[in-house]
């Protein structure tokens, strides 16, 4: 009996397996975009590329999204009948084009976004989320076909994509962070260093996360991480590669740096010394 | 000037997806020497989610979650190859990403048809921010649910789709 529903779920596995690794690519609607975050100061344009990287045609939409930063450092969709004020001027005043793309494998094509502050909008930072995703093809005719046969099959089609942000800046804006509380903190997907981060000023901050010992060897990197201007606080959780785990002792400087490509400026740092 | 530099930039980029040549990549590349080009961000599916075959009975629930764990409720009886569906980011190495799903259920229709049955309790794995490889600036993560089978469910192919995006911050 036991033996018999093992071997069963021993074949299933089996199955499942067999069927993972025969299963061919869902490549259609594969894509690229470059690059990867628009700040616009006071007003102006920008370009995004979107790439068909999958083996077939393919068909994307492109739209402008609004999200919330949640303190666990997650994104929330926002309706646009839930935006507030400054979410809402936000989508008004982003026009890009085309919306609608028809790419061959491995064309790309580029996107122009356009932000126009409109007469006496307040100095602050506003924000759209760039959402590039492929339109699922239509329902090939045989699938139809398969319909009428008896049982119950299920078609599933993700409809997947990239969104980025975009971002304006209007008047001077100072944006600035803290960092506290580092603490370790293992789960089932390895060793963090987790953190309290902390933002002041009018606008959103953005670089990496670094951890050096007393030696000056970088111990962990965590790059892209911002804190959006709805928020003051956050959460982060920074993988420790596992060979580092052992230097982990004696003290260790964390720092918040924007990236390189920005000027590399040191935003905040902190020291501590795991148990 | 800034718009010169854009401009570029994007040459730089359109040069490096359409895979042209390195030779013009590289020769637009030196021209503006901008660090905006660095970073793009790319998708693939490789699996889709699979919840096997179903013979509704009475009804109930199949979930398949993210983490390939696979259960079920109810007196549907719930056979074949169940899996998650699974993606692959390619990115800034060691940059951190963020995976967002629909948060309400999606409804799942009949072809040639108006029944529906419905598909929600979206997971993924793994949860929330995940770092893309220190190294290869490459992750993977999969996408599970729960579909829930009607008493009695008209046979058929029932068909849906359910969004996914990968969000940079």
């Amino acid at each position: 009996m036991s033996l018999s529903s093992s071997l069963r779920r021993l074949l299933i596995a089996g199955a499942a397996f067999s069927a993972l690794m025969s299963a061919p690519a869902q490549a259609q609607g594969d894509l690229l975009v470059a690059p990867t975050r628009v700040v616009i100061n006071q007003g102006g344009s920008a370009e995004v590329v979107l790439s068909n990287i999958g083996n077939k045609p393919a068909t994307y939409r492109i739209s402008a999204e609004l999200r919330r930063m949640s303190e666990d450092g997650d994104f929330d969709e926002v309706k646009e009948d839930d935006a507030n004020p400054a979410e809402k001027a936000a989508l008004a005043m982003v026009t890009f084009a085309p919306r609608r793309i028809t790419l061959l494998p491995g064309q790309p094509q580029s996107v122009r976004i356009a932000v126009r502050p409109p007469e006496g909008l307040p100095d602050g930072e506003y924000r759209v989320h760039m959402n590039f995703r492929a339109i699922p093809p239509a329902l090939a005719p045989e699938d139809a076909a398969a319909a009428e046969a008896s049982g119950l099959s299920i078609r599933l089609v993700p409809v997947y994509g990239i969104t980025i942000p975009v971002f304006l800046r209007r008047g001077r804006l100072e944006g600035g962070a803290t960092i506290a509380n580092p603490r370790l903190l293992t789960t089932s997907y390895g060793t963090f260093v987790e953190l309290d981060m902390n933002r002041t000023g009018q606008r959103s901050v953005y670089g990496a996360l670094i951890g050096k010992n007393a030696r000056g060897e970088q111990l962990f990197e965590l790059k892209g991480i911002a804190i959006y201007s709805e928020i003051n606080r956050r959460k982060v959780q920074i993988p420790v590669p596992a060979e580092m785990l052992a230097k982990l002792s004696g003290p260790v400087k964390i720092e918040y740096r924007e990236l390189a490509e920005n000027g590399g400026a040191l935003l905040a740092e902190t020291s501590a010394t795991f148990p | 000037m800034r718009n010169t530099l854009r401009l570029a930039a994007v040459g730089a980029a359109l040069a490096a997806a359409s895979f042209a040549t390195s030779a013009s990549a590289a020769a637009t590349a030196t021209a503006t020497a901008t660090a905006e080009i660095l970073s793009s961000l790319t998708l693939t599916a490789d699996s889709a989610l699979d919840f096997g075959l179903i013979a509704p009975n009475t009804g109930g629930t199949v979930t398949v979650n993210a983490d390939n764990t696979v259960s079920q409720t109810g007196a549907l009886i719930s056979t074949g190859t169940r899996a998650p569906a699974g993606f692959t980011v390619t990115g800034t190495n060691g940059a951190s990403v963020v995976v967002t799903l629909p948060s309400a259920p999606v409804d799942l229709t009949r072809v040639s048809g108006t029944e529906t049955m419905s598909l929600g309790g979206f997971n993924t794995n793994p949860v929330g921010a995940f770092q893309l490889s220190p190294t290869t600036g490459q992750g993977t993560f999969s996408v599970g649910g729960t579909l829930t089978v009607g008493a009695n469910q008209v046979a058929g192919v029932y068909s849906g789709t359910f969004a996914v995006s990968v969000e940079y911050q």
